[in-house]
């Protein structure tokens, strides 16, 4: 048994000094600080450093097996528990094969095997007809799906229109597991045309995410399906999904630290195209006046 | 006295666990799964299996003892704490009233002696200020540090209970800086008036017209100016019983501009409308209250409120007064004493009429009734939460037993129940305050007195 004690315990509902009784891997008590450990508890007492409860991060690429050189499940999982995430859960898309059918679960359930230093949950991938591998990623554990609306950025998994979606949404309403989608309108993107943040931004304007996100919303509602937007970089975004939940459309949302920190005029133009690819994260970042 | 609850399901604003929970004296010792503990050490041991092991219900709005208009509230500190825990509520915080003339310590001291040595379970005061000068200013001070950290003030009933927005703005910014908070009650008492005398003179006189007179508009207007001089004051505002969907598009215009406005609403604007004025041979003077029921179609609005936090309360507004009390007003519907009961039939009305329907969750329950008004009035996290050292305020609750709320079997000391005949699931069985039990399977085993005065947190 282990005991985790200290003056700063972060409880579900507050701060506070206490000891936190562990077997087996499971929270089993939360005492007084000072309460006895019983005989044999290995004690770790933290006095006044901060415990909370291992941070979760549900968007994750590992990129494991095919681009491990990008990433991989024993770099991913270390560096995440260096940052004090306990759990993550991986992205379907930059490992070959992407995580579309039972078989390449299995294939990076293979991967990560003994490589992964916290927990790992995987989602699975909505890509043009794989509707059929559904229930069966389902069944194998995954906790969702991913899909793209605009290109991946990797060849091997490829965007969804709304006809796709309308083949999916049933089942997934049926299981109950949301899909999250990179909301993003492909008729509203174009090719940057110089290699300076200033176009790249202009080539993927606001409305593009907007439109994207008044597409999901219509169909969120139409299937009661959960939706969950990955990574809004918009205000306008923001509002019509805060404006949908109030309408009771099972609609949720999260952004990225990059978002709220960086603002587009700060970001510097890379040297070198190759590099300026990999610094402009999709959607790019907004201008300032959409941060508050 | 150590008291160990096994097996229940522990439900907190944001938890919900199989879990066993051990009290040591008046506070909790330990959370956890299957705590074997010897038999020996423990003083009473109690089963919740397949029950939901709850923080006490906190209500911040009651009228225990309450002088209103020639009559006095039904209920009394010990009969109305009383009915409070048999309901699942093991916090009350009471409002004291400055009447014009008095000092703050004056009514301090009244509404003391009203409570002590009567409270079975805790009790609070917020402050009720009448007339606002330099000296009470001074004494406002001086009850945040004595623990009396909100005050309440009247935009309505001019001459009685009303303030002027000049005195309302010097209080807003005197919690500025002593950290107290303000509680707003939002109607338009001068405009009211006018619409009261109207109708007398029309001869219009059953009590619908206590409705028909306040507007929803007018709490409305009141809600937004309070939260205007807040927001020039650069202070909290908390809106007092909200009942009008006009009222919370204002609160959440604000919120949405990251204001600090927060507001509560009370069950009988959830499950009562206009249409219980309309009941026959002066019945509708049960439902007198201010502000009144509203229009049933709207009650969504306020339901949406509550989940997304645009309410963060569910109060009660508990003030009782018998039939021959409101038969003051048999001739005259503004002679009608306003209120009604409800401090014992919260927390079942709202476990049924939203957990179970899906309007709001579990832990927003638990949230709304509890946690919430801890945080906002300064008694969190000693209450409000199911956590080592935290008062040992606990509810078992069975969320599957269904009782017919009727004013009979109720406890709260009036002839008469609004929800008279409708049937609830999920109800109170035990309940205890500070480690001590109070209610055991629907029996009271508690002691007159043996509620404390709460010194509140100010804002910090």
């Amino acid at each position: 048994m282990l005991v985790v004690r200290s003056h700063r315990v972060v409880l579900p509902e507050g701060e506070r000094a206490a000891s936190v009784h562990i077997e087996d891997g499971v929270v089993t008590r939360i005492a007084d600080y000072g309460a006895d450990a019983p005989g044999g508890a290995h004690l770790f007492d933290f006095a006044g450093m901060v415990v909370s409860p291992g941070l979760v991060d549900t968007h994750v690429h590992v990129n494991e097996p095919g681009r491990t050189e990008w990433e991989g499940f024993d770099t991913a999982t270390r560096a995440a528990a260096a940052g004090g995430v306990t759990t993550i859960v991986d992205m379907p898309l930059n490992s070959i094969p992407a995580t579309t059918s039972v078989a390449a679960l299995d294939a990076k359930m293979q991967a990560a095997r003994a490589r992964c230093h916290v927990d790992v949950g995987f989602w699975g991938g909505v890509v043009p007809g794989n509707a059929g591998e559904l229930d069966g990623l389902i069944d194998a554990g995954v906790r969702g799906f991913k899909c793209f609306l605009v290109p991946s950025g990797v060849d091997e998994f490829p965007a969804v229109d709304e006809q796709d979606l309308r083949r999916v949404l049933p089942i997934l309403a049926r299981r109950t597991v949301p899909l999250l989608v990179h909301a993003e309108d492909p008729t509203r993107i174009s090719h940057p045309a110089h290699p300076t943040y200033e176009a790249f931004l202009a080539s993927r304007p606001p409305a593009a995410e907007r439109d994207a996100i008044r597409l999901m919303i219509r169909l969120a509602a139409e299937f009661h399906a959960r939706v969950h937007i990955v990574h809004v970089s918009s205000a306008e975004g923001v509002a019509a999904i805060a404006a949908a939940r109030v309408d009771g459309t099972p609609i949720t949302a999260e952004t990225c630290p990059h978002y709220l920190t960086f603002a587009a005029g700060e970001i510097p133009t890379a040297p070198r195209r190759s590099n300026a690819r990999r610094r402009f994260a999709t959607p790019p970042i907004a201008r300032r006046c959409g941060m508050d | 006295m150590r008291t160990l609850i096994k097996n229940g399901t522990i439900v907190t604003a944001v938890d919900q666990y199989t879990g066993d929970v051990l009290m040591e004296g008046e506070k909790i010792a330990v959370i956890g799964t299957s705590l074997d503990i010897p038999a020996a050490n423990v003083d009473k041991v109690i089963d919740a299996a397949g029950k939901y092991v709850l923080p006490g219900g906190i209500d911040v709005h009651t009228h225990m003892d309450m002088p209103f208009g020639g009559a006095t509230s039904a209920d009394d500190f010990e009969t109305g704490t009383r009915a409070a825990a048999f309901g699942g509520t093991t916090t009350i915080v009471d409002f004291a009233i400055q009447y014009r003339g008095q000092t703050l310590h004056q009514a301090w001291e009244t509404w003391t002696k009203k409570a002590e040595g009567k409270a079975v379970v805790d009790y609070g005061f917020h402050m009720i200020i009448t007339e606002l000068n330099d000296q009470v200013e001074g004494e406002m001070d001086a009850l945040v540090k004595q623990g009396i950290t909100s005050f309440k003030l009247f935009m309505a009933y001019p001459g009685v209970f009303m303030l002027d927005d000049g005195s309302i703005f010097k209080a807003l910014l005197r919690t500025g800086k002593n950290g107290g908070t303000i509680c707003m009650h939002a109607e338009n008492g001068g405009v009211i008036d006018v619409l009261v005398q109207r109708a007398l003179a029309e001869g219009k006189t059953a009590p619908k017209y206590h409705a028909l007179t306040r507007p929803a508009r007018a709490e409305a207007e009141a809600t937004h100016r309070a939260i205007a001089l807040a927001e020039i004051a650069d202070v909290p505002i908390y809106i007092v019983h909200l009942s009008a969907a006009e009222a919370l598009e204002m609160v959440t215009e604000a919120r949405d501009r990251g204001l600090p406005a927060f507001a509560e609403t009370c069950p009988q604007y959830l499950f009562l409308s206009y249409d219980n004025y309309e009941e026959p041979e002066f019945g509708g003077s049960k439902y007198v209250m201010s502000p009144p029921l509203r229009d049933k179609a709207k009650q969504d609005h306020l339901w949406r409120g509550l989940a997304f936090n645009d309410l963060q309360c569910i109060s009660t507004d508990h003030c009782p007064f018998c039939m021959k009390e409101k038969r003051l007003g048999e001739n005259d519907f503004s002679k009608i004493p306003n209120g009604a009961p409800g401090v014992e039939t919260r927390m079942s009305l709202v476990y049924d009429g939203g957990v179970r329907p899906g309007r709001i969750s579990l832990n927003r329950f638990v949230e709304l009734t509890s946690t919430s008004p801890a945080k906002i009035f300064g008694l969190f996290p000693r209450k409000g939460t199911i956590a080592p050292g935290s008062d040992a305020d606990i509810v078992v609750f069975d969320p599957n037993r269904t009782i017919t709320l009727a004013a009979r079997t109720l406890h709260m000391n009036c002839d008469y129940n609004p929800y008279e005949g409708r049937q609830v699931t999920g109800a109170t069985d035990t309940v205890l305050s500070r480690g001590s039990l109070v209610i055991e399977n629907g029996v009271f085993v508690g002691r007159k007195g043996a509620g404390s005065f709460l010194k509140r947190a100010s804002r910090s």
